[in-house]
């Protein structure tokens, strides 16, 4: 997996749980909470899809790492890597 | 011994009062056993997949897709073994969701069998007759009948061969560019709801049943605020290393605080009609959950008494992503609409301090949970700062009385207290 794959599949779990989110309309430094209208439940949903599509652990001490796409990009390329 | 047997429109909530049979997913002679899902329903929330209720064979199918009935309104018959109805006697609620006493039908006089206080609402909300034929559209698109290479649910298949829709030219917003419900009510004539009227109706029907709950059931209210300073301990402690797939939320705990307190009071779990309270023998939790383009959906977790706090949270976690993502072709199950007991509403997420549910008829009660915040605490005559939600109640009158639901509300705040005993 390269960044841009990482990226498509990060805005793939978003769309799980958004469907209707576009990725254009997504600041990727700010909350990822705040910028899509996700819930606690929606939360979890993204990281456990993500989970499964990248096959990479996230435990919940990691879930702060998730707080932005940019965040989140960084943590995955690093576990990647 | 045979029995027919009427499988009807089911009653999906208080405030549903007709649905539209998409596809039968079952031809007549075919075997179903309990559980099957036989039909794709959909209501002016959502599509539904319906399931059956008995085992046995199709012997009739009466209403033909795509059409709009009347909660109620016999779809099909189904012949079963006496044996099955016994069974399903013996199962209470847990197959027809409300049922009171299942009534078979001889072949030849067909009757309505489902005694649903549910949809006694429903049908009191609607004066339409049984049948809406539906309409001929008028304006076809290009005739094309190789729409073999494009991406699309059969479902949407089928629509669109009964509008003459020429799959081809149509853009699809699915995955991989296939064509889901959604792309074909935005190009349909007036034969489906566009999602704008689908936004209405659906805000009317949770209107109608709204006023009418608040019209005839006298609510009365009741809060607590809660400490669960221990609730949260308990929780960092059991996500320790957890996965997303096994993380459990406070609401997960909430519930089964609920249910535990409910068997210890069961005045506030079951249905009142027909004058009088009949309390349930199971206690299936409906939870409120939003939708994001609006309105809101209320799917049941059933027998949550005997559901483990990680089994609940599972079953919490997979009903909401199927609530909310229903343009990927995921639905949520007849099963999960009905036979709701009590009803749950959790506003805390959306930094709401405390919230007062209006009941879904014909329940008694509905608890609403606010937010986690931040309080100074008073232990052993010293200030601490610790976490508290609001739990409130409401309550009708005709059942319950302010001490008996005081009593409750305290049992409630004494089981959060004891996570580990959840």
């Amino acid at each position: 997996m390269n960044s841009t794959e990482i990226e498509r599949l990060i805005i793939e779990a978003i769309k799980e749980v958004a469907p209707e989110v576009e990725k254009n309309t997504i600041d990727f430094d700010e909350d990822i909470r705040e910028e899509c209208d996700l819930d606690s439940m929606d939360f979890i949903n993204y990281l456990a899809a993500l989970q499964k599509s990248t096959g990479i652990k996230i435990i919940e001490g990691d879930y702060p790492k998730f707080h932005s796409i940019n965040s989140a990009l960084a943590f995955l390329n690093d576990k990647n890597s | 011994m045979k029995k027919s047997i009427d499988i009807t429109m089911p009653s999906l909530g208080a405030d549903m009062s007709e649905g539209m049979l998409v596809e039968w997913l079952i031809k007549v002679g075919d075997k179903v056993k309990h559980g099957d899902i036989i039909a794709v329903l959909e209501t002016q929330k959502c599509a539904i997949d319906m399931e059956a209720y008995h085992d046995g064979i199709i012997t009739q199918l009466l209403v033909q897709p795509v059409n709009t009935v009347s909660v109620g309104s016999v779809l099909a018959r189904i012949e079963i073994e006496e044996k099955s109805l016994n069974e399903s006697k013996n199962q209470s609620i847990s197959t027809e969701g409300i049922i009171k006493e299942p009534v078979t039908t001889e072949q030849t006089t067909p009757e309505k069998i489902i005694d649903e206080p549910v949809s006694l609402l429903a049908e009191a909300l609607t004066e339409k007759p049984l049948i809406k034929s539906q309409k001929k559209s008028t304006e076809k698109l290009n005739i094309n009948t190789k729409t073999n290479r494009v991406l699309a649910s059969p479902i949407v298949r089928k629509i669109a061969k009964a509008q003459q829709l020429d799959l081809s030219r149509i853009k699809g917003s699915g995955p991989n560019g296939g064509i889901i419900l959604k792309d074909i009510t935005q190009i349909a004539p007036k034969t489906r709801l566009t999602e704008g009227e689908s936004l209405t109706n659906m805000r009317s029907a949770i209107a109608a049943a709204m006023t009418k709950s608040k019209q005839e059931i006298p609510h009365f209210y009741l809060s607590v605020d809660l400490p669960i300073n221990k609730a949260q301990q308990w929780l960092q402690q059991a996500n320790k290393d957890k996965t997303p797939q096994t993380h459990i939320l406070l609401i997960a705990l909430v519930l089964k605080a609920v249910a535990i307190s409910l068997q210890k009071y069961p005045q506030l779990n079951g249905f009142y009609q027909k004058d009088h309270f009949e309390p349930a023998s199971e206690i299936n939790i409906a939870n409120v959950i939003s939708l994001r383009a609006g309105g809101v959906v209320v799917p049941a977790l059933r027998h949550v008494e005997q559901l483990s706090v990680p089994e609940i949270m599972a079953t919490l976690r997979d009903i909401t992503r199927r609530s909310r993502a229903i343009e990927r072709g995921e639905r949520l199950r007849s099963s999960e609409l009905m036979g709701a007991t009590i009803t749950i509403t959790n506003m805390g997420e959306r930094g709401v301090d405390q919230v007062f549910g209006i009941i879904y008829p014909p329940q008694v009660a509905i608890i609403g949970v606010g937010k986690v915040k931040k309080v100074p605490q008073v232990y052993d005559e010293k200030i601490d700062i610790g976490e508290q939600i609001t739990l409130c109640l409401s309550a009708d009158h005709r059942v319950v009385d302010g001490m008996l639901a005081a009593k409750f509300l305290n049992s409630l705040a004494k089981n959060l207290q004891k996570p580990e005993q959840l």
